[in-house]
């Protein structure tokens, strides 16, 4: 796969991301029943105290970690692919660590999170392909997501 | 080209290719570094993580059950005077009725009742315009704290008994906590209750279980649920007596002017 459409798959699965976590954002401040599949375990989740961290709820961190990766695209080189692997793999991680505690803690899963750890997971893959398949760097050809105009 | 030249020529060839080799070697071996420091970077940050949130995770209620009850003067003026039946407050001919959907461990309720309330009462209901009905929710910490909501509310329509809904209502804003914590216990109902003049706190503790407020508290939630709202605080407007409309509160002057549209 190129870079380029790396770059594609990541940019969608980040604004899919964006969209869980904006919405998940929303019922947090607005105080708005979730939307929720199952009996109640949207609810249940977004109100356990593993709902916010340090204060801060859980979904405006996923809020910001996808605008994060969307930014990350549009720098250029391997500082770019390196950020956007990182934010990607600390989601990854952190979506892992949730998902545990909502099946071993608070006993009940919500479909969102489930939605948004997926993704972020599909994330950590795709940053860590484009990172590590990312092309050469050439003098010539600056950092190396574009070729540089040829001087004629 | 003499064998000399083309001897040279493919040991050039050959030297290129080594160090083309040589520099995709060290680029690949730079890369893997720098994703073995990436990984490091983010095992370390979701072990920072892990361990605010689990410490988090642990946190207990930690409900004051003694000591004065910040408020409680405020909230006596503030109802000072107004007539209060069951949960409605103000003037029983007051021409226009304002329903509030609310849950009393809700903090954008709470936001509502501590900045804008205290002007409705004093601009509209005080004198007369408006009268404002109360219909308690209980789905707020259903899942983490659960029957926490139902029993303030429970308490509420039992103080509401004794002419004194509103006057709990407003105190318990005034000292509501973590939505995601259960803290209303019988202590902090008997703390808040106590410091609102004239309320017989051991009554209103009897007259939970009473089946009349459990009816109000179902029919409360039913009408919630048949007007469309499924956040907290919402709002129905209309003529005293006649149909009601979801009305969104924005401001004092917008309020008045529907008032005013109503009469």
């Amino acid at each position: 796969m190129s870079d380029a459409r790396l770059r594609t798959v990541i940019a969608g699965l980040a604004v899919l991301g964006l969209a869980i976590a904006a919405y998940l954002t929303y019922v947090h401040y607005a105080h708005v029943k979730v939307v929720c599949l199952a009996n109640g375990g949207c609810e249940t989740v977004q109100q356990s105290a593993y709902a916010k961290l340090a204060g801060v709820p859980v979904a405006l961190l996923g809020l910001l970690a996808y605008a994060s990766l969307l930014l990350s695209l549009l720098l250029r080189g391997e500082g770019g692919r390196a950020a956007g692997a990182l934010v990607a793999l600390v989601g990854f991680g952190f979506s892992a660590y949730l998902t545990y505690r909502e099946l071993f803690t608070i006993k009940a899963i919500c479909q969102w999170c489930v939605g948004s750890a997926v993704v972020m997971t599909l994330l950590a893959v795709a940053t860590t392909v484009r990172f590590l398949r990312a092309p050469a760097a050439a003098p010539a050809s600056g950092p190396g997501d574009y070729p540089a105009a040829r001087a004629s | 080209m003499s064998s000399r030249e083309q001897q040279k020529a493919e040991a050039r060839a050959a030297r290129e290719a080594a160090e083309r080799d040589a520099a995709t070697r060290a680029a690949r071996t730079r890369r893997m570094q720098l994703l073995g420091g990436v990984l490091v970077a983010a095992v370390a940050i979701v072990a920072v993580v892990v361990i605010v949130s689990s410490s988090g995770g642990k946190k207990k209620a930690a409900a004051p059950t003694a000591g004065p009850v910040p408020g409680a003067a405020a909230v006596t003026r503030e109802f000072q005077g107004i007539p209060q039946q069951g949960t409605v407050l103000g003037k029983p001919d007051a021409p226009v009725t304002l329903v509030e959907f609310g849950d009393l461990k809700c903090p954008a309720c709470q936001q509502f009742a501590l900045t804008s309330f205290p002007a409705i009462i004093q601009r509209f209901v005080r004198i007369g315009r408006l009268r404002v009905e109360f219909r308690p929710q209980t789905f707020i910490g259903a899942q983490t704290a659960p029957g926490d909501s139902g029993r303030a509310a429970a308490f509420a329509l039992a103080a509401g008994k004794q002419g004194k809904f509103w006057n709990f209502a407003e105190l318990f804003y005034a000292n509501q906590q973590d939505e995601t914590t259960r803290y209303v216990t019988d202590d902090f109902l008997r703390r808040v209750g106590r410091a609102i003049p004239g309320l017989d706190v051991a009554k209103a503790l009897s007259d939970r279980s009473n089946p009349a407020i459990t009816a109000t508290l179902n029919q409360a939630q039913t009408s919630f649920t048949s007007a469309g709202f499924n956040s907290t605080p919402s709002f129905l407007l209309g003529h005293s007596g006649g149909v009601l409309k979801p009305y969104n509160v924005t401001s004092l002057d917008q309020l008045g002017a529907a008032i005013d549209k109503l009469k």
